[in-house]
């Protein structure tokens, strides 16, 4: 019956509406309450412990930690360089393939990771950022 | 709420009711259990896997009301009907939960209830949009064939569902020693969302954790092994779409750049399997990871 279509459509409608309502709410109280953090890598070790927690065998040899400790470059014995970035109140990490759309600008070097919703990140490496650009180089394009 | 969103739409305000209870947990004992996008992006695969189950259900009875012409008999509905229906469907979910983790095509499906690095309630009801495509549910309507009825089946399954949204927090530590080892708990289940190597691909329970138990693959939590929560490949991303699709986007380039005779295997092998060995299955993670003095792993 037309009728009950629409009335169906109606209800469905509304607990539709009422659990959009309720995901809103619950993510306000979240932010009002100031869940979450602002993360930061403190110290290489840290940088050192987060690689080889995100990828088995992955020992790093050097590492350049962002000033901010908001990311890390990391190199392995076997020349891979990982990139570690914020992610929320987490970190995470990806094996770099290539050096494309990574830029150096003085001591920020901008690093691609080439996965477009990893996305890229400067990271603020003092006077290592020339060092990274040549690890980064060997990788290839 | 007995509509679109089915009789799991009367837990909603419970569910509702429960997460803030953990918010003002975490509140005063750890902020960042919580993080406002991440829960934002698993309510909403929440609410997009009720609108999915919901088109989906009407399908599923008629396949079970199908199948349930043929049963060698009729069980009915006795009480002792309900707690074997419920037994049943909880070792039913076993398997099935075990295959979501040892085979790319069921991964696909169920990878998106893992890509929070979060625990917490709202991981809970992070849930797939996609089991009704990767037909998940051939794992539970079998049982009508032995004369459970199909609407019985569905019934259990809702409450088994229910029954594993509380476990999903970090606020209870250990319930006590009997219901530990009877019942599937937070400390079971956090191992079970944990990607260090000792926890990886363990506890498959839905309620019951004897399951585990009986098929080699249970994993206490380890005092000295803090888990760390998420997948193996981090998914890095707050995207509500990626966060659903990400591996059956994966799974078919994957399926379409590889060689002729190794594209089923993309769809079949487990997760990380590749035909060039350039990626990391759980079994090469634990290779890797072995601390010197861990206890034997079961495979």
């Amino acid at each position: 019956m037309p009728g009950d279509i629409t009335a169906e459509a109606q209800t469905a409608a509304l607990e539709l509406a009422v659990a959009l309502a309720a995901i809103i709410f619950l993510v306000v109280l979240a932010m009002a309450i100031r869940l979450g953090g602002d993360p930061r890598i403190r110290s290489e070790d840290e940088a050192r412990r987060l690689a080889e927690t995100s990828l088995a065998g992955f020992h790093p040899v050097e590492v350049g930690l962002d000033r901010a400790g908001i990311g890390a470059l990391l190199r392995d014995g076997q020349g891979r360089i990982m990139l570690i970035r914020r992610h929320g109140v987490h970190f995470v990490a990806r094996l770099l393939d290539g050096h494309a759309g990574s830029r150096l600008n003085q001591n920020f070097l901008i690093v691609a990771s080439g996965e477009r919703r990893f996305g890229s990140i400067t990271l603020d490496l003092g006077a290592k950022a020339q060092v990274w650009v040549s690890h980064l180089r060997r990788l290839g394009a | 709420m007995t509509g679109v969103l089915g009789p799991a739409g009367w837990a909603i305000p419970v569910f509702v009711a429960l997460i803030v209870t953990e918010m003002l947990w975490a509140k005063g004992n750890s902020p960042t259990a919580y993080e406002p996008r991440d829960t934002f992006t698993s309510l909403m695969l929440g609410l997009g896997s009720l609108i999915a189950g919901a088109l989906a259900a009407g399908t599923i009875y008629a396949a079970a009301t199908w199948l349930y012409g043929f049963r060698i008999a009729t069980i009915g509905w006795a009480w002792w009907a309900w707690l074997a229906a419920f037994v049943l469907d909880d070792f039913n979910y076993y398997w099935a939960h075990r295959t979501g983790h040892r085979v790319r095509w069921f991964w696909a499906s169920h990878v998106n209830h893992h890509s929070s690095q979060h625990y917490n309630l709202s991981t809970a009801l992070r849930q797939t949009w996609t089991g009704f495509v990767a037909l998940s549910f051939v794992f539970r309507i079998w049982p009508v064939l032995l004369g459970f009825d199909p609407a019985m089946l569905i019934a259990v399954g809702g409450i088994n569902l229910v029954y594993q949204f509380w476990i999903h927090t970090e606020a209870i530590k250990r319930l006590p020693r009997p219901v530990e080892a009877i019942f599937n708990t937070p400390s079971h289940h956090r191992v079970h969302h944990a990607t260090n190597p000792a926890y990886l691909d363990r506890n498959y329970a839905g309620a019951l954790i004897v399951w585990d138990r009986l098929f080699g693959t249970f994993q206490p939590e380890r005092d000295d092994v803090r888990p760390n929560y998420g997948i193996v490949r981090q998914l890095g991303s707050f995207n509500l779409l990626w966060a659903a699709f990400h591996e059956w986007w994966a799974m078919a380039a994957d399926f379409l750049r590889a060689p002729w005779r190794h594209k089923l295997s993309y769809l079949v092998r487990e997760p990380g399997w590749s035909h060039d060995g350039s990626r990391q299955t759980t079994a090469m993670i634990r290779s890797h990871w072995r601390e010197p003095d861990e206890p034997p792993q079961a495979s």
